[in-house]
């Protein structure tokens, strides 16, 4: 017993918080990894990133994540990534993909846009839209629960804006 | 066996990773929050002892202005001067105007360029626009390429990112006081975003009668904040203004019957951002403050720079309208490397005092224009600041650091070079425990309110030599602190025997010690305390040890806070001065995710610990606190 009890005070001593110390950068890519593999349901999702943070947010999923391929057009993605705004509006092509958005609003301004992981005072949420992914027969965890919402009751609370 | 508890941890700290590899999306999500926290990309272990207000605190606190955040720091009395301003009382001493304060909002220092304290005109500044606040209780800080001060109070504004919103607050309280604010902050697009505050409000305090006469202290006040931020630069402009009642004023019998004081302070600061990495860096900025000040006391008014041996031709009103403005050029150069970071900088101040007019009239009706008391209305400071962070290795961190000063003066004062010089020592000893010490020398200037006030021109305070040093240990979920300090001042600017500011030929010495703690008893309830003294104090006219509990929690819809802050009592001028107790206590409400009513009491004993003062006439003391029991009802919406 003393042993197991020393062996656990090395272990805290020595390496303090073993789980601390990742970079917001890597948390976020490990947000939107986990989010993609369980709603498609797959080990690795194709992922088209779009909008005027493509660059930055490519490149720090290229980095933190190992379970997302950046594919380049939508007929090869899974799905697409809305990743700030977007200049030219959304290709045709991409009209029949599920949209996962980093701002809230594209929820209401895309029918497509099954859920969204963004910032509002000051903290990050995620949203998931219930019907939307209902109708895409996307299934998430349980975990996932308390991030659900209907979009009739979001938009009524919104005003069907912001 | 020693190999046997070895691999028995390392098997425990293999098994902690891989149950973190696999984390539900909620710990992942308070993981990430938590990480992203402002305060640590902004936070500057080299400026010296820091203490933090994260957001989160603040929002329990309901912090809604400096002054709620101010009460509880350690090695200071939360006070008001004879002008019913804002002030901090170092340990011992009284400090009617802290001149050694300096209080940013952002990168923009925002002391007054009058007296050197921030307090007047910022004094209500919304806290509700604030992400964090960070307080540096360091002699001798210079990255900031600060003028030198022994406490930095930094305000960071809410980062627009991550605002996404529009929030507005409307307050009531119990002494028929009111505040309105209303903020906005947005990411436009991946290149421009902004932030935007209006506020106005009233401060009312309860009003005493000394001498069967009313004295207030109630104050008006409005602000404005406009940040524009793009990939490579950054605007600024902050607006603020204060009307206030004059309280005790100069007024030989301690009551300004009539009277006010007026300020407002406008200031614009652009930022560029020369090169990609933002290494190097140019801020320009102009300050704009006005001050205009009018009393009357048919008693007299003791203004020792125009006091007169004989009584009639003493002033019975007084009146000055009073611009001041400074314009600010930075440029600095960060050389970095893997194990060295050494930061380059020049700047430039132009400091320029206009007394537009400055009367008074005296007791017999006679009316004097006085104008400027001293001819000195214009300082330049050439500063050259090299600060050398050295990792010695991956948990040791050596600073050192220079910044000198000259100071040219017009109208025959005389011009003068200083020097700050710093070194320190951060060691991070395991996860747990920590330590950093700094050895300092450094100054601090005469503002124009002290050579206008008193005639004549002044030395710096000087600061030959303070040595700080501070463990911190971390122990699951609690994070202790011990830290002391030891302090010289020589040439301290106090008042002589006539009131005239002098500089002081006597050394005073001073020797703070604290020890504070922070412990989170459940995954949203934190418990913090602390204590502090100065140890054998030079002069004992204000409260020498104090100390403090808060408690923060949330459950379900409701954040509660209690905070209580003790000083211990003393002795001024003959008046015992009792032990203070100042209780403050909160519960907010959240409605809908959006909507929250707010209910908050400060001074509910109605015991805070008091600021005595002279009544010049009769050679009594009077006391009163800070502020008397009030509460506070706010409701907030976010849309």
């Amino acid at each position: 017993m003393r042993k197991v009890l020393l062996g656990l005070l090395v272990a805290l001593i020595a390496f303090g918080a073993p789980v601390g110390g990742k970079s917001p950068e890597e948390l976020e890519a490990r947000i939107l990894e986990k989010i993609f593999t369980d709603l498609i349901g797959k080990e690795r999702v194709r992922v088209l990133i779009l909008g005027d943070k493509e660059r930055t947010v490519s490149k720090r999923l290229r980095i933190f994540s190992e379970k997302i391929d950046q594919v380049g057009s939508c007929e090869d993605a899974d799905i697409v990534l809305l990743a700030g705004r977007l200049k030219d509006g959304l290709p045709e092509v991409c009209g029949d993909k599920p949209l996962f958005s980093l701002r809230r609003e594209d929820v209401f301004k895309f029918e497509s846009c099954v859920g969204a992981f963004y910032w509002k005072k000051g903290r990050p949420n995620i949203l998931l839209i219930r019907e939307r992914l209902e109708e895409r027969k996307l299934y998430l965890p349980p975990e996932y629960n308390r991030y659900m919402e209907s979009f009739r009751s979001l938009s009524l609370r919104s005003g069907g804006g912001m | 066996m020693r190999v046997g508890v070895l691999v028995l941890g390392f098997l425990t700290w293999v098994i902690l990773l891989g149950i973190s590899s696999a984390q539900p999306i909620t710990e992942l999500l308070k993981e990430y929050e938590e990480a992203s926290e402002l305060y640590r990309k902004t936070r500057k272990e080299s400026l010296g002892h820091v203490i933090i207000f994260r957001r989160e605190d603040l929002e329990r606190m309901q912090a809604y202005r400096l002054a709620d955040v101010l009460r509880s720091l350690r090695f200071f009395t939360l006070s008001n001067n004879r002008f019913g301003i804002l002030t901090l009382n170092e340990y011992g001493g009284q400090t009617p105007i802290p001149k050694h304060i300096r209080l940013y909002i952002n990168d923009h220092e925002v002391s007054s360029l009058h007296t050197g304290s921030p307090f007047l005109v910022w004094e209500n500044f919304p806290i509700d626009i604030v992400e964090h606040i960070e307080i540096y209780q360091g002699i001798g800080a210079i990255e900031l390429g600060n003028e030198p001060a022994t406490l930095i109070l930094k305000i960071y504004t809410k980062e627009p990112a991550r605002e996404n919103a529009r929030t507005l607050r409307g307050s009531l309280t119990s002494r028929r006081g009111y505040g309105g604010v209303f903020y906005s902050a947005e990411e436009v697009s991946s290149s421009f975003s902004y932030i935007f505050l209006i506020s106005d409000g009233s401060d009312n305090r309860k009003n005493y009668t000394l001498g069967g006469q009313k004295l207030s202290r109630d104050a008006f006040y409005r602000y404005a904040f406009l940040g524009l931020y793009f990939e490579r630069a950054k605007l600024e402009l902050g607006y603020g203004f204060v009307k206030k009642k004059p309280f005790m004023g100069f007024a030989l019998d301690g009551v300004a019957e009539e009277g006010y004081t007026k300020a407002e302070d406008i200031y614009l600061s652009l930022t560029a951002y020369l090169s990609k990495d933002r290494s190097m860096k140019a801020v320009f900025s102009i300050d704009n403050h006005r001050r205009k000040h009018y009393e009357k006391s048919s008693s007299g008014l003791f203004i020792p720079v125009f006091f007169d041996p004989d009584p009639l031709k003493n002033p019975k009103d007084f009146y000055e309208n009073a611009f001041f403005n400074k314009v600010d050029l930075y440029l600095s150069k960060e050389f970095r490397s893997k194990e060295n970071k050494l930061l380059t900088a020049v700047s430039y101040k132009l400091y320029n005092s206009n007394i537009d007019s400055r009367r008074y009239t005296r007791l017999n009706g006679d009316v004097v224009n006085v104008g400027s008391t001293v001819p000195f209305n214009r300082q330049e400071i050439y500063s050259l600041i090299l600060e050398d962070q050295l990792s010695l290795s991956e948990r040791n961190l050596l600073i050192g650091g220079i910044k000198i000063d000259k100071y040219y003066r017009n109208g025959g004062f005389e011009d003068f070079l200083e020097y700050i010089v710093r070194a320190g020592y951060i060691s991070v000893i395991n996860e747990n425990l920590s330590v950093k010490g700094f050895i300092s020398k450094s100054y601090i200037p005469p503002y124009f309110y002290d050579t206008e006030i008193s005639g004549r021109d002044l030395d710096p305070m000087e600061i030959p030599f303070s040595v700080s040093v501070e463990g911190m240990l971390k122990y699951g979920r609690l994070n202790l602190s011990l830290g002391g300090s030891y302090v010289r001042v020589e040439k301290a600017i106090v008042p002589d025997s006539m009131g005239l500011l002098t500089n002081s030929d006597r050394t005073i010495e001073a020797k703070p010690v604290f020890l504070s703690l922070d412990y989170l008893f459940s995954e949203r309830g934190k418990l913090s305390a602390g204590v502090s003294s100065f140890i054998d104090p030079d002069v004992k006219t204000s409260p020498t040890f104090g100390g403090f509990v808060r408690v923060l929690a949330s459950i379900r819809r409701f954040d509660l806070f209690s905070e209580l802050v003790y000083r211990n009592g003393y002795t001024f001028r003959g008046k015992r001065v009792s032990d203070g107790y100042d209780l403050s206590a909160g519960v907010s409400y959240r409605i809908w995710k959006d909507l929250s009513v707010k209910l908050k009491g400060e001074n509910l004993l109605g015991k805070a610990s008091e600021t005595p003062y002279l009544i010049y006439q009769t050679g009594d003391v009077v006391s009163f606190p800070v502020s008397e029991r009030t509460l506070y009802l706010s409701v907030d919406w976010v849309f």
